[in-house]
């Protein structure tokens, strides 16, 4: 995209209002939660899902291990506040849903040099973007056959037992073990589809060297131990034993593919965000800016996760998948007011509901969180366990606030 | 009235010992709008070093380009030949209403909020009202741009690179990239969209084809009142013929012409010149 287009030629000049105020809080990302590691848990599939609605990108969306189990079983789980297996089946397309849609938002807002197609069609007001802390400037232009690769979403009962979404995590959400392989699957078919991206004056320099349509190098950029860097062939690196050469990215000799990051935005490339970073690599954003290495997840994605623009998801989900929202979001004005129920698959029954909505009690909630991992052409779902998050204000806390998380499952 | 201008940019570092790998952008190129036509352009650097070109989330041309050799020294010489044309005048189309439409609003919001080098601030904010009360908007550009330079004294090397229009405000000392920030924090603060540019100026009005001066980056802004025009600050004029532009974005970050990380080094010195030369 680019700035500043006049605004004369909006189509749609009231799809959104001009006035008035968007929601300025959300619920809090349910925090850094520890990931269960180690465990084997089951994978939320199961379900044929060949997407058969009509998609503006063209994505095919099917689950790719459809034999797997639905753990909690539909007599189980009404007590427990877990999703019956017709419950699963929808989290599982809602989740996926979400994935694609924020993927095509993040790919129409950075992904090429025209202006946003939802910023001129008014979809989103441009302010939303142009004045969002989120937003990477510095990323505008970088075309990554994948900007979400892996993601994770978090999920509340309401007082009536709708699943609601409280949080998306499209920048680097912490996975439990069982993820990785369903990852580092991704990532090199991620690696495959940007070998035939990629320009070809810089792919044939990158040819000679690495053959990355067949044997794709993928390494872990991560200050801490990542279960990604426990599969085979996976390096876990520091920015230092990287080098980025005429925008190639090397490890030892070997040419770098794929990179993925546990590194936060501001602090991935000295030469664009924070200088004294080492945590990061020099020249790294350009580096994917040529298409010669892809960094999972993309630069900027964040935005996505951005307290206004996150409360368009319904309107952004019709918008590029022209279906209608199958999750339901949780309402930041009615946080106070809706009694979450709570998810407890050791506890036998619930605890006494109040009725009375003004001492709704909010400060500690139990949510599901849900794993997403995007190929570019399947998004996989995965299941995590259960949380919950101790708020210790009466406030709903701003996005980056600390939150204590405990994974009970 | 058209001229030719040649501009030879010559910038680069010292390092107090050697660098043993470096990472640097340059916005250092024209781009050829309604206002200049860039005849040609290019970019040498010695160590040499292979140039990766795109172009920004602001429609500036970036050179890029990494170094892995020892070096005590980095000089890039960015050459082109522009020719440009008479200022545009001022835009005036639409008056202060429209400026506050919610469609202008939205569509401009990133010219009109606060940077890091263009801060909100009360007193700035004041003035900018007073001066434009009574006025239309293209003319509250006007005089907002005259009251600045009749407040600040123009001294090379009582500002930082890094400084702010509130630090410039608190000394009324400042070169052509403060005249501008404090500008900028004016007409936002009454509304206008405004947005700041890189450039060069000429700085003999009536010299002959042939003759070179010795210049020096400038920098002015643009306003928005219904479409985009120039004014120069520093110098109360018109953005015209003698004037060159490169690069525009909110403020000084967005169009930095030289920035760069290294390893090693030590200290480091930014040496800049620049050349001008009138063709024709």
């Amino acid at each position: 995209m680019s700035p500043g287009r006049p605004p004369a030629e909006r189509n749609a000049p009231g799809l959104y209002p001009t006035t008035g105020s968007y929601p300025t809080e959300v619920f809090p990302r349910a925090g850094a939660g520890v990931p269960t590691t180690g465990s084997d848990l089951p994978t939320v599939s199961g379900v044929s899902t060949a997407s058969d609605s009509p998609t503006v990108t063209g994505l095919s969306v099917t689950a790719e291990h459809p034999t797997v189990s639905c753990s909690p079983t539909e007599s189980g789980s009404a007590a427990s506040g877990l999703p019956t297996a017709a419950e699963w089946e929808r989290l599982e397309q809602g989740v996926m849903q979400r994935v694609r849609t924020f993927e095509a938002f993040l790919t129409d807002v950075y992904g090429g040099t025209e202006d946003a197609r939802v910023l001129t069609d008014g979809v989103l007001p441009r302010r939303l973007v142009t004045t969002s802390e989120r937003f990477r400037r510095e990323a505008v232009g970088i075309a990554q056959p994948v900007r979400v690769a892996v993601a994770s979403v978090d999920v509340v009962r309401d007082e009536h037992g709708t699943f609601r979404v409280v949080a998306d995590d499209l920048c680097c959400p912490a996975w439990p073990a069982h993820v990785a392989p369903h990852l580092l699957r991704a990532l090199r078919t991620v690696a495959r589809t940007a070998a035939r991206m990629a320009d070809p004056a810089v792919t044939q320099a990158i040819d000679r060297i690495s053959d990355r349509a067949t044997d794709p190098v993928v390494v872990a950029l991560t200050p801490s131990d990542s279960a990604l860097a426990r599969q085979p062939g996976v390096a876990a690196v520091a920015g230092r034993d990287l080098v980025c050469r005429d925008n190639v990215v090397y490890h030892r000799d070997r040419r770098v593919d794929v990179l993925y990051r546990t590194v936060a935005d501001d602090l991935i490339d000295p030469l664009h965000f924070q200088p004294d970073s080492v945590h990061g690599l020099s020249g790294v954003l350009n580096a994917a800016r040529t298409g010669a290495v892809v960094l999972a997840n993309a630069v900027g994605n964040g935005l996505g996760e951005d307290p206004l623009i996150h409360s368009f998801a319904p309107r952004l989900i019709e918008y590029y998948l022209g279906e209608n929202p199958i999750l339901p979001t949780v309402n930041p004005e009615s946080f106070h007011t809706t009694q979450f129920l709570p998810i407890m698959p050791n506890e036998q029954d619930f605890p006494q509901l109040s009725t009375d909505s003004s001492t709704v009690d909010n400060s500690s909630i139990s949510g599901l969180r849900l794993f997403a991992v995007n190929d570019g052409t399947d998004v996989t779902v995965l299941s995590d366990g259960v949380w919950t998050s101790d708020l210790s204000t009466s406030n709903i806390p701003q996005q980056n606030s600390a939150v204590d998380t405990k994974v009970l499952w | 009235m058209s001229w030719r201008l040649r501009v030879v940019h010559r910038t680069g570092y010292h390092y107090a010992l050697p660098a043993t790998q470096s990472y640097n952008e340059a916005r250092l190129t024209p781009r050829s709008d309604r206002t200049q036509t860039v005849e040609t352009s290019r970019l040498d650097t010695t160590p040499a070093t292979r140039e990766y070109r795109y172009t920004d989330y602001w429609g500036t041309v970036v050179s890029a380009f990494d170094l892995h050799a020892p070096h005590t020294e980095f000089s890039v010489v960015a050459t082109s030949v522009v020719a440009t044309s008479s200022p545009v005048a001022p835009v005036r189309t639409l008056g202060w209403a429209d400026l506050r439409r919610p469609d202008v609003i939205d569509a401009y919001a990133e010219y009109l909020q606060p940077t890091v080098y263009t801060p909100r601030d009360d007193e700035l904010d004041r003035m900018a009202r007073a001066l434009s009360a009574h006025t239309a908007p293209a003319d509250a550009v006007f005089a907002i741009a005259r009251w600045v330079r009749e407040q600040l004294t123009y001294q090379p090397g009582s500002t930082g690179v890094h400084s702010s229009a509130s630090d410039v405000w608190a000394t009324r000392e400042g070169v052509c990239q403060d005249y501008a920030h404090v500008v900028l924090v004016m007409l936002r603060a009454i509304g206008i969209p405004a947005r700041y540019v890189s450039g060069y100026l000429y700085g003999e009005p009536r010299a002959e084809p042939g003759r070179t001066v010795l210049g020096e980056s400038h920098a002015w802004v643009e306003a928005w009142t219904g479409g985009w025009w120039a004014y120069d600050p520093t110098n109360a004029l018109p953005v015209g013929a003698r004037h060159v532009s490169v690069a525009r974005g909110r403020d000084y970050a967005d169009v930095t012409p030289l920035k760069g990380v290294f390893t090693g080094g030590g200290t480091s010195a930014l040496d800049v010149a620049v050349h001008l030369t009138r063709l024709g």
